[in-house]
């Protein structure tokens, strides 16, 4: 990228048509990208052409409907929200660019807003029904939420309690290693990765206590991996942004409320079979939720946007036919993997056992692993009992 | 009775040598069977001591997350991990 900044609106149609703009946290962004990048390609017209800007959760609300001010909530302009100034973009060729959204000479608003949190639970909105204001809410994959801390420290797992003292009394936490706020770092309220450990521990979101905020999951994973003390250190991020940094930051096995033993989001620390997610050990996760101005029959209004949460949200779509293994692949639990569930929009909800209608957790573990435990099929007829044989794999029904 | 007191002291020796193996926080409890310690009626999964898991049908929040089988599984041992002056300032 040069010195020059590219405007946003600025990239021209004929190369960068159907142009949407998308507003929200940081934590999809891999999935994000991973689906942009397949619209990007697409021929012709058929393009889809995603910007996507990425400040914190709490920015989708912000763009989509707006605080309140004076009584009146206006939505806020794609780049006039949040610190991270520079959005994301990609090429025919699946590549990312970054551009500058003009928010001045020609303001643009939000086509889609994500956050993984619901309305309610961000500062602002908390009495708010989203529906009066025309949005819609459309539920996507599940992502874990990880605590981290340098790849160098001595430190495997850590409990809800531990968690509240080292954040909520930081120097004076009692928690060793952690014990050095210098060491610690946070996010703001805009932030699901804030609002889930909230709901983990019962420390509120205001007394979080950590050296900086680092606005991002991306900054997160940097202040974690340059900590001089790698056994103080801690940050979270969402769990797909932990994987693909596990070279630099090491992921902490989790012991919540009322828990007997600390779990990874996946069966090891080597792993990526979510496995402690999808069963119920990991308890800390939350359901991806996609937002956007919707008509009467709450379809989203714009027919691109609502091509792209079709493949995101993991629906059979035309545009994305192999959107499962991109969600798979990108550290994401598609709904069919799931053995457990909680309220999509109602926030942290206690867990409850969860059947899936389809059940794919044997193709999930292919994908994920490159390795079943199922018998593979070609029709239901290879397998035994009630199972089914769904994309090459016995699945249980 | 003689088999309730039997599967106390293995509690307790399980416990002891969990407690013990926290200290460094190096990973697994270490149990007399090498196995996970299962409570088969759980005690609705509020009843249970560090290392221990549900064994049943998990239909409640807290027997899913402490549901056995507990493969992989880390202790983060409160007791010793936490100053008790500390511990009583986390609420309930």
């Amino acid at each position: 990228m040069g010195l020059a900044q590219t405007v946003c609106q600025e990239l021209p149609d004929d190369e960068y048509p159907n142009k949407i703009y998308g507003v929200g946290g940081s934590a999809a962004t891999p999935l994000i990208s991973s689906i942009a990048r397949e619209f990007a390609k697409l021929p012709g017209d058929q393009r889809v052409t995603i910007i996507w800007h990425d400040p914190g959760a709490g920015h989708a609300m912000h763009s989509l409907i707006g605080q309140e001010v004076d009584g009146v909530r206006t939505p806020a302009p794609v780049g006039t929200s949040g610190a991270v100034q520079q959005a994301r973009y990609w090429d025919s060729n699946g590549n990312e660019h970054r551009c500058s959204v003009d928010t001045l000479s020609n303001p643009v608003l939000a086509d889609f807003g994500y956050m993984a949190a619901p309305p309610q639970d961000i500062n602002g909105y908390e009495d708010l029904d989203i529906a009066t204001f025309g949005i819609g809410a459309f539920v996507g994959p599940v992502s874990g939420w990880s605590l981290i801390t340098h790849i160098d420290s001595n430190q495997n797992a850590i409990s809800a309690e531990a968690l509240y003292l080292v954040y909520g009394y930081a120097d004076n936490s009692g928690v060793a290693p952690w014990t050095q706020k210098r060491w610690l770092f946070g996010r703001n309220y805009t932030s699901a990765a804030l609002l889930a450990w909230v709901a983990a521990t019962g420390l509120p979101a205001e007394s979080f206590q950590f050296h900086e905020d680092v606005q991002t999951n991306s900054a997160m994973v940097t202040a974690v991996a340059n900590a001089e003390v790698p056994n103080a250190s801690l940050g979270f991020v969402s769990t797909e942004v932990a994987d693909r940094n596990r070279g630099q930051v090491k992921t902490l096995a989790f012991q919540a409320k009322g828990q007997t033993c600390a779990y990874y989001p996946d069966s090891t620390p080597t792993s990526f079979d979510k496995k402690n997610i999808r069963d119920g050990h990991y308890w800390n996760w939350a359901y991806h939720i996609f937002y956007a101005p919707v008509n009467g029959s709450g379809v989203p209004s714009n027919p691109l946007v609502a091509r792209f949460f079709d493949a995101i949200t993991g629906k059979t779509n035309p545009d994305v036919p192999h959107n499962l293994d991109l969600i798979i692949d990108e550290g994401t639990i598609p709904d069919c993997a799931m053995r457990v569930s909680r309220d999509p929009l109602g926030g942290y909800t206690p867990l409850a056992s969860y059947a899936p209608e389809e059940p794919c957790g044997c193709y999930f573990d292919f994908v994920a692993t490159g390795e079943s435990t199922c018998d593979e099929c070609a029709t239901t007829e290879d397998c035994s009992g009630d199972q089914v044989c769904r994309r090459g794999f016995c699945e249980e029904w | 009775m003689i088999r309730k007191t039997f599967l106390g002291l293995l509690l307790v020796s399980a416990l002891g040598a969990f407690a013990a193996g926290c200290g460094d926080d190096g990973g697994g409890i270490d149990r007399p069977d090498g196995g996970p310690i299962n409570r088969p009626d759980g005690g609705g999964g509020g009843g249970l001591n560090p290392g221990e898991c549900f064994d049943g049908e998990p239909t409640t929040e807290l027997e899913i997350i402490n549901a056995c089988p507990t493969t992989g599984c880390i202790p983060f041992d409160n007791a010793t991990r936490i100053p008790p002056d500390k511990l009583a300032l986390v609420p309930q």
